[in-house]
């Protein structure tokens, strides 16, 4: 799968020295990608390693409609971003979360 | 009429995590209850609880699990779990659907998911409407715990949840050897949960002057029937037990503990939380088990009390048994569970049950800890000091609630 890089003003951006709010994965670069992986393996009771951009959070990890719903919630308060529901539909993969939050920020 | 047995048994409370655990601490008169470490007391009169110590991560529940769970969900699936492989039914997800479509779910809780909802409304005021949790409503809703151990289990019969305060989980027992009596199941996971001890609830309770304020000794607060009883101390945990239609049982060797014979329910219709000083309404309740069971007030040995160690429940309680089985009142063994693992509320009589059936099925009972001085009040035997050798033919199992809700269910030898 490709996918556009996120662009650099983008990353500046986020890059900020904002304490995690999930103390069980230290991330050392807080790009997005991390932030988001960051999010999914705390939301999901899953670890960095066992994840890639590719993972499904419905079918690899097992999450339900609920849970997608809070994981885009978390989504939002992370990113300071709103996310509606038409967009929260797409998101489906830590790929296209990445990708969408990108595109939201530029 | 369809006979109902128990053929497993399974409960979370103070003095362990399971049966094998817990019930010889308990028939060895053990403490469980201790200061709150758990959040801080500050203001509040009552600062003592049996509380549950326990690792959900080592129970089996992750972080996902824990925010989609309430404890007393998470209890009564750790309970559930062990009732009905003590039943001999590890995994009745393998069973045959029509099967499952006989075996039902009822389960009981007074409070529901009061930490959720504590947890959530803390989210609300801080981070806004749109931050509570998805998993918020399923998680704290009363009947979750039902829900969650039909889901766990692939239960497809009747299921629901019974909430009537400390008489929750009689009246799910009760509900469920109907549903066996009237041929809507086969087998029933039933009993009652609870996981109340949070600041607010402990609060409320202390403001009704309900919970016991010794404080400063934990192990001597919980003493029903003694005259120094001064409240109630709040307890946490679960109890389930497999109810199994005879015949089920006995089809597939089942071991059997003791047949529930029995179930009679009233209200006092006379103070929300005040028990009416007559005794009339728990008298009727025991006297319509006896009916419904067949068995005279005279064949009955023991009683396992509702007994909560409050000044109204235990005298008033010991009036309606003296009303119910006038002479042979004196003859009766009379003991409360909640003098070792404290009130589970809505999970009280479950745990209750399971200890009367393990009473019944090994002749022997717990003594009622810290019954060492008299009240006129109440003057039964109530076994003192240690537990005792019983041959019992047939015993009562007692809960009264606010509401005014009594419950008592009659179990004994097949």
């Amino acid at each position: 799968m490709s996918r556009p890089a996120t662009p650099a003003s983008a990353r500046s951006a986020l890059r900020s020295d904002k304490t995690p709010r999930y103390g069980e994965y230290e991330v050392s670069d807080s790009s997005i990608e991390d932030r988001v992986k960051k999010i999914v393996c705390d939301q999901m009771g899953t670890t960095p390693d066992k994840i890639s951009l590719e993972t499904s959070f419905i079918n690899d990890l097992g999450a339900d409609s609920l849970d997608t719903v809070e994981l885009v919630m978390e989504f939002e308060d992370e990113f300071e971003i709103n996310i509606p529901d038409e967009d929260a539909e797409k998101i489906q993969t830590v790929g296209a979360a990445v990708d969408y939050i990108g595109a939201k920020l530029q | 009429m369809r006979r109902v047995v128990i053929t497993g048994i399974g409960t979370v409370n103070a003095l362990g995590l399971d049966v094998a655990t817990s019930y010889p601490r308990i028939l060895a008169g053990e403490n469980g209850v201790s200061t709150i470490t758990r959040f801080d007391t500050e203001g509040i009169s009552a600062t003592i609880a049996a509380q549950v110590d326990w690792d959900p991560e080592a129970c089996g529940f992750d972080v996902k699990d824990q925010r989609k769970l309430d404890p007393f969900t998470m209890w009564a699936m750790m309970a559930s779990d062990e009732a009905l492989q003590d039943a001999g039914m590890e995994k009745p997800n393998d069973l045959p659907q029509e099967q499952r479509e006989r075996i039902g779910t009822i389960i009981g809780t007074g409070i529901g998911g009061i930490t959720g909802i504590l947890e959530q409304h803390d989210v609300l005021k801080e981070r806004g409407a749109r931050r509570v949790s998805p998993h918020f409503i399923p998680r704290i809703m009363p009947n979750a715990v039902s829900g969650q151990v039909a889901i766990r289990h692939g239960l497809m019969g009747t299921a629901f949840t019974t909430s009537s305060a400390c008489a929750s989980a009689g009246h799910a027992i009760g509900m469920a050897w109907r549903a066996i009596q009237w041929d809507d199941c086969d087998v029933v996971v039933t009993g009652g949960a609870e996981s109340a001890m949070t600041p607010l609830s402990m609060a409320g309770f202390a403001s009704a002057k309900a919970l016991s304020t010794r404080n400063d000794a934990p192990e001597l607060a919980s003493r029903p029937f003694d005259k120094d009883r001064d409240g109630f101390v709040m307890g946490e945990g679960a109890g389930i037990l497999v109810l199994e239609e005879y015949e089920h049982a006995k089809a597939r060797g089942a071991k059997i503990y003791a047949e529930v014979k029995g179930y009679g329910s009233t209200d006092d219709a006379f103070h929300i939380t005040a028990p009416k000083e007559d005794g009339y309404g728990p008298m009727r309740a025991m006297q319509e088990a006896l009916r419904h069971a067949g068995v005279n007030p005279d064949q009955v040995e023991y009683i396992n009390a509702h007994g909560t160690s409050t000044a109204y429940n235990d005298s008033i309680e010991t009036t309606a048994l003296h009303r119910v089985f006038g002479d042979h009142a004196k003859k009766l063994a009379v003991n409360s569970t909640k003098s070792m693992v404290g009130h589970l509320l809505g999970g009280a009589t479950a745990v209750e049950l399971v200890v009367t059936a393990l009473a019944i099925k090994n002749a022997e009972v717990h003594p009622t800890r810290n019954y060492t001085t008299p009240d006129p009040a109440c003057d039964l035997d109530y076994v003192p000091g240690s537990a005792r050798q019983l041959v019992i033919q047939n015993a009562l199992c007692n809960s009264l609630g606010f509401g005014g809700h009594n419950v008592s269910i009659c179990i004994g030898k097949v």
